[in-house]
């Protein structure tokens, strides 16, 4: 019976917005973080051909033919990079994004310490790292380092980092020896249409996909007109709304508890079947 | 008698694909753009019943013809409802939801949709979840197919234009490969087209429409950042699956109870 994959298939889907929904509760706490949903569609339908006769009786509506669907599909997983609050922390080294497209770039090192890619992020809880040779530089809240214009670490060797000072630029200074000398500018790139550009791997991090355009990414997003600009002393919080969340949870929820209901009515529709020769 | 076991089985049928299609309501409760299908169920045409032998003499003997009667039922067909479903505000900039203008008298399932070409095919939605194309910046919807642009002057949707998003969230029209679109040809926008009787549309899957007829000029109106939900009513599905799972099991024990007669009919010609 079609019926039965129909609701088996829904529930799927549901589930999926479910653990999607779960997932961005859980981050709720999560700097940077940026809220998911589940796109649906519909499934194809089986297109069961009618007699001229049966296909064209008087009163009938639609065109010949019986169309049957078999449940729903999610198409995708879509991000929403709405900003989120900029939270006061007065932290030198937090550093919060004002604009809904401009991300951080850090470059991602293997063990051996070679340069394996770029991410892009928006948390901007940074820390201060320190390489092999225990030379001090700037990194994100998970010890990868955060590129400057040049495309390199920002190394702090030989600063004071509690004298630190980002302007919205991103240009950094700091005490060396009593004197305010520059460290170096963080890299600020604006990403268009980062809902479809980038994809997550964890870790707040984001990657461009292969397939965006080279024009997808402007380096110094601080020079566009309307481009981000930087806050030192601010972190972004998450950008999930609570309440939101909790309505398509109980929508989705209902939604699923019904699919379980048609699935129990096919069950026991196929055990009426069963029982048809039973004495 | 035996004609009472096929009507019973038809009506057992008919249930089936009932059920079928209220399950692919329900699965679609949370599908944006989804219209919910009715089953139209229809008995089977009437036949009429004559006498074979005795229609000579004895009681009502003049008559010949016994009456009409119908032999079972059958799903006809699966009617899309066309009432809009609720709007939800969406956090997406390039989401879209259509405002139906009230039909005209002689037109009561006109609406509007959106043109989206799938593959060769141009294709109607009510989903204006849209998205960018990856590499392109075309507008696209949830399932990646091109949002097709209609043409200011006639209100046709243009196939060989598309709807790129520029940077700073503007449209701009282009051709497929991605070159201005010629001025003076057309005057590409976005907007909706309308089909005149909508009940003709057939599904096609990815809340897509497909349409025999041409469709003309939209009248619709959009409602940017909003989403047009699923119109399934669910506690309707519900007392529909009830009445189908009882008709069901109704028509279930008719065919035990004709089998239980046949039995009797079997044991008397049984020799003791």
């Amino acid at each position: 019976m079609r019926a039965l994959w129909t609701s088996a298939h829904g529930m799927a889907g549901q589930q999926l917005r479910l653990d999607t929904i779960s997932n961005n509760m859980a981050n709720l706490n999560t700097v940077g973080f940026k809220q998911q949903d589940v796109d649906f569609k519909d499934m194809l339908y089986a297109q069961i051909q009618q007699t001229e006769v049966t296909g064209a009786l008087q009163g009938r509506q639609t065109t010949s033919g019986l169309r049957i669907g078999h449940g729903v599909l999610p198409v995708g997983i879509s991000q929403q990079f709405t900003q989120g609050t900029l939270l006061q922390t007065k932290n030198l080294l937090d550093v919060g994004i004002e604009g809904e497209e401009g991300f951080f770039e850090v470059g991602i090192y293997n063990a051996a310490g070679n340069l394996t890619g770029y991410a892009y992020t928006r948390d901007g809880s940074f820390a201060v790292g320190y390489d092999r040779n225990q030379v001090p530089y700037l990194t994100d809240s998970d010890g990868n380092p955060v590129l400057g214009t040049d495309r390199l670490p920002i190394s702090f060797e030989g600063f004071d980092v509690s004298s630190l000072q980002v302007d919205k630029t991103g240009r950094m200074t700091a005490l060396r020896g009593g004197v305010r000398e520059a460290v170096g500018q963080l890299e600020l790139v604006q990403i268009e249409h980062p809902d479809t550009n980038l994809e997550p791997f964890g870790d707040n991090l984001y990657a461009l996909k292969d397939a965006a355009a080279p024009t997808a990414l402007t380096r110094g997003a601080y020079n566009l007109p309307n481009g981000a600009t930087l806050k030192q002393g601010y972190m972004e919080q998450s950008n999930v709304d609570m309440i939101g969340q909790m309505t398509n949870m109980i929508m989705t929820q209902r939604a699923y508890s019904m699919n379980a209901r048609a699935l129990q009515t096919v069950d026991q529709m196929m055990g009426m079947a069963n029982n048809l020769r039973n004495g | 008698m035996i004609r009472g076991l096929y009507i019973a089985n038809s009506g057992m049928h008919a249930n089936e694909r009932m059920q079928e299609i209220i399950s692919n309501n329900i699965a679609n409760a949370n599908t944006v753009g989804y219209k919910s299908d009715t089953g139209i169920v229809r008995s089977f045409p009437e036949e009429l019943i004559l006498r074979i032998n005795d229609w000579q003499g004895g009681v009502g003997a003049q008559n010949k013809v016994l009456g009409e009667m119908s032999t079972g039922t059958f799903l006809e067909e699966t009617l899309p409802r066309f009432m809009p479903g609720v709007l939800q505000k969406s956090s997406n900039k390039n989401a879209y939801a259509i405002l139906d203008n009230l039909p005209p008298v002689n037109e009561p399932n006109r609406r509007s949709y959106f043109p989206v070409l799938n593959g060769n095919q141009t294709m109607y939605t009510r989903d204006g979840d849209f998205k960018t194309q990856v590499g392109t910046n075309f507008l696209v919807t949830s399932s990646g197919d091109p949002v097709l642009p209609i043409d200011g002057r006639t209100g046709l949707p243009i196939n060989d234009a598309r709807i790129r998003v520029q940077a700073n969230g503007d449209y701009q029209y282009v051709t497929a490969a991605g070159a201005a679109y010629p001025p003076g040809q057309a005057n590409p926008q976005l907007g909706t087209v309308d089909i005149i009787d909508s009940t003709k549309l057939e599904k096609y899957g990815d809340t897509y429409f497909t349409s025999a007829a041409a469709p003309v000029r939209g009248t619709g109106q959009l409602e940017r950042g909003q989403l047009e939900q699923s119109n399934v009513d669910l506690p309707g599905a519900m007392v529909s699956m009830i009445n189908v799972m009882r008709s069901y099991e109704a028509n279930q024990r008719m065919i035990k109870a004709l089998d239980g007669t046949l039995e009797k009919a079997v044991s008397v010609g049984r020799l003791g």
